[in-house]
C-alpha cells in the first residue's frame, strides 16, 4: 500500500475509533455498567461477545472504553506535548544557566524507567483517568524537551528572529508568534506517537488493576476476564476483542505518525518499507 | 538637528575568556533626514554598529561610549523602553533577505506585526495599511498577497516586502544592512529605487560593502576599516578624492574602475596590527605606520581621515 493510502487508511480507522467513543451511547446495545444477562453466557444474537463473569454486556463495554481509552491517551499526550514544547522553547530560546539547570534536571529525571515510577505513583494516589493521565503526560513529557529544545536552537539564530527583534517583539511574542508556528511539524508528529505510546501506558496500567476501577476500559476488561477466569476457560470472546482493539488503534496511530513525519521530511518516503 | 549621536562607542565580545574588540572608539553622527552610508569589506565591525544602535547584539557584547537618539541614551534604556523605541523610531532591514521572512507566517501577519505592536489598531486598519505600503512597493496583487507565504515570492519582492516592513510605522531613522545583497543588476537598481523614493524624509544610514549604492542612495560617506572608521566626508568627494589608501584600494578594485583588488586579507578582530591597521595591505606603508596608530583628523569641511601621511 503506499505511503498516502496508508495515511488516509489509518486516519479511518483512527477516526472511526473517535466516532465509537463519541457515539458510545447510541451504538452499544446495553449499559455496560448493568448486568444485562445471565454471567458467562457465550455469543449469541442478544449478546454479540457474551456477556462477564458479572453479566455485563461485553460488547457494550467494550465500545464504552474506547472512550476511556482515548480519553486517557488523547489527555496524556496533550499534557505530555504542552510541557514539553514549553520547556523546550524556553530553554531552547534563552539558554545558558536556565537551559543547563533544567537539561540537567532532565537527564536525572530520564534515568528512571517510566513504567516502575508510574505503578508506584499511582497507588499513593485515588486511581482516574484523569490523574493517570495527568502522571503519564508529566513524566513521559521529559522525553520529548530535547528534541525541541534542539530544533528552537536552530531557529533561535535564524535572521527571521533577528528580524522579528528589530521590530520590537518581545521575548514572549517571538516564542509564541514567531517559534512555535516552526515547531507544528514536529509537534504533530511527536503528538500522534505519543497518544499511541500512552494508550499502551494505560491500558497496560489497567491490566495491572491499577486504573480506574469505576469505569471500564480495555486494559480493565481483559485484567478482569484474566481474574475470573476467563483464560482458563479459554473465553475467546472476552479476551480477545479488547486485545485486538487496542492493536487497531495503536497500528493506525503508529502509521499516522509515521505517515505524518513524511509529509513533513519527505526525504524519508523512500527509505521506509 | 542631531538625530543619531554615536560617541567613543566600543564593542567587544568575550569569548572563551578573551576579549575581542570589534569596533574601536567610533564617533558617528547622523542629522536628520540625512542619508549616511557606512563602508567597509566584510568583518570590518559595520554590521554590529547597527546591531549595536539597535542593541540586538548577543548577550556575550560589551557596549561602552553612548549611543544618542534625540535626547536619550540608548545604551542606557532599559529593554522595555528600547522595545518601543525599536521598529516604531528606528527601523532595521536586516542583511540576509531571503531569511528574514519567517516561513510559516503569511506576510499580511508579518507586515501588520509591528503595526500591532505599536500602534494598537484593529488587525483590519492593519490589513489596509499592509496592502497600501505592498502596493507602494509595486508588488503585484497586494490583497492575494497578505495571505501569500515567503517562499512564494522572488528574491527582489521579499526586498521589497521588507521594506514595507519597515516602512510600516513609519520610523524617523532606518538603519538598511546590505539591503541589495544577493540581487541581481536590474533588482537591485529598482530596489534602490524604491529606496530613495521612500526614504526622502528619514534620516537613512545604510550599511554595504558595495561603493555604487552608497553613492546612489547617500549624500554622506564613512568608510570603516577594522573597527574603526578611516574616511569620511561628502559622498562625491571621497569618491573622486579618496585620501586613505584604503577607500583609494576600494575605488580601484571595483570593476568599474579595473578590478585591482587590494592585497592581503582584513586582520581579524582581536589582530588587529599595531600601529596603523592597515599598513600590512598599504600600498604607501612608511616604517612610522608600523609603530604609531593614526588618529582621525580633519582636513576638511566634513571631512575627515586617519592617515599619517595627512599628519
Amino acid at each position: 500500500m503506499s505511503r498516502k493510502k496508508l495515511f488516509w487508511f489509518s486516519c479511518l480507522i483512527f477516526f472511526a475509533y473517535v466516532a465509537v467513543a463519541v457515539f458510545a451511547p447510541l451504538i452499544a446495545p446495553y449499559d455496560p455498567y448493568t448486568v444485562s444477562g445471565p454471567p458467562l453466557r457465550q455469543p449469541d444474537s442478544m449478546h454479540p461477545l457474551g456477556t462477564n463473569a458479572t453479566g455485563q454486556d461485553i460488547l457494550s463495554q467494550l465500545i464504552f472504553g474506547t472512550r476511556i481509552t482515548l480519553i486517557i491517551g488523547l489527555g496524556a499526550a496533550l499534557i505530555s506535548c504542552s510541557i514539553s514544547v514549553s520547556l523546550g522553547i524556553l530553554t531552547g530560546y534563552y539558554g545558558g544557566a536556565f537551559d543547563g539547570i533544567v537539561m540537567r534536571g532532565i537527564d536525572i529525571f530520564m534515568t528512571i524507567p517510566l513504567f516502575p515510577l508510574l505503578l508506584v505513583l499511582t497507588l499513593f494516589f485515588t486511581p482516574g483517568i484523569f490523574l493517570v493521565a495527568i502522571l503519564m503526560g508529566v513524566l513521559g513529557s521529559t522525553h520529548s524537551v530535547r528534541v525541541f529544545r534542539s530544533q528552537v536552537m536552530g531557529i533561535r539564530n535564524a535572521s527571521f528572529i533577528e528580524g522579528a527583534r528589530a521590530i520590537g517583539s518581545r521575548d514572549m511574542r517571538i516564542m509564541s508568534h514567531h517559534i512555535l508556528p516552526n515547531l507544528i511539524p514536529i509537534v504533530t508528529v511527536r503528538f500522534v506517537s505519543s497518544v499511541q505510546h500512552y494508550i499502551l501506558l494505560g491500558v497496560g496500567l489497567s491490566f495491572l488493576g491499577l486504573g480506574d476501577p469505576m469505569v471500564i476500559d480495555w486494559g480493565q476488561m481483559i485484567e478482569q476476564a484474566y481474574s475470573s477466569g476467563g483464560f482458563a476457560l479459554g473465553l475467546w470472546w472476552w479476551l480477545i476483542p479488547p486485545g485486538l482493539a487496542v492493536v487497531g488503534l495503536s497500528l493506525a496511530l503508529a502509521h499516522l505518525g509515521y505517515s505524518s513525519e513524511e509529509f513533513y521530511n519527505p526525504r524519508l518516503e523512500k527509505n521506509r518499507y | 538637528m542631531q538625530l543619531l549621536e554615536i560617541t567613543g562607542l566600543q564593542v567587544s565580545f568575550i569569548k572563551d575568556r578573551e576579549i575581542i574588540h570589534v569596533i574601536d572608539s567610533v564617533n558617528l553622527t547622523l542629522e536628520a533626514h540625512e542619508s549616511c552610508a557606512l563602508v567597509g569589506e566584510s568583518g570590518c565591525g559595520k554590521t554590529v554598529l547597527g546591531m549595536a544602535v539597535m542593541r540586538l547584539l548577543p548577550s556575550n557584547a560589551q557596549i561602552e561610549g553612548s549611543i544618542r537618539y534625540r535626547e536619550t541614551n540608548l545604551l542606557e534604556l532599559n529593554s522595555h523602553d528600547m522595545l518601543q523605541i525599536l521598529g516604531k523610531e528606528i527601523g532595521m532591514i536586516p542583511q540576509n533577505s531571503a531569511m528574514v521572512l519567517n516561513p510559516v507566517m503569511t506576510i499580511g501577519r508579518q507586515i501588520t506585526e509591528s503595526l500591532v505592536l505599536h500602534e494598537g489598531i484593529s488587525s483590519k486598519t492593519a490589513d489596509e495599511k499592509a496592502i497600501y505600503l505592498l502596493k507602494r512597493m509595486d508588488i503585484p496583487d497586494p490583497h492575494y498577497a497578505l495571505s501569500q507565504y515567503p517562499h512564494e515570492f522572488s528574491g527582489g519582492m521579499r526586498e521589497r516586502i521588507l521594506i514595507a516592513i519597515v516602512l510600516a510605522c513609519e520610523p524617523t531613522l532606518i538603519i538598511a544592512d546590505e539591503p541589495t545583497a544577493g540581487l541581481d543588476i536590474l533588482v537591485r537598481k529598482q530596489t534602490i529605487e524604491l529606496l530613495m523614493e521612500h526614504s526622502r524624509d528619514k534620516t537613512f544610514l545604510l550599511i554595504t560593502h558595495d561603493l555604487g549604492t552608497a553613492h546612489e542612495l547617500c549624500s554622506r560617506i564613512v568608510v570603516m576599516y577594522a573597527g574603526e572608521i578611516v574616511e569620511s566626508g561628502n559622498t562625491r568627494e571621497v569618491l573622486s578624492m579618496p585620501m586613505h589608501p584604503y577607500t583609494q584600494g576600494l575605488l580601484t578594485s571595483h570593476p568599474s574602475a579595473g578590478l585591482h583588488p587590494i592585497p592581503g586579507m582584513s586582520p581579524n578582530p582581536g589582530s588587529f596590527p599595531e600601529g596603523c591597521r592597515f599598513y600590512t595591505r598599504c600600498s604607501s606603508v612608511q616604517d612610522l605606520c608600523t609603530k604609531e596608530h593614526p588618529s582621525l583628523k580633519e582636513t576638511g569641511k566634513m571631512r575627515k581621515v586617519r592617515c599619517l601621511r595627512y599628519d
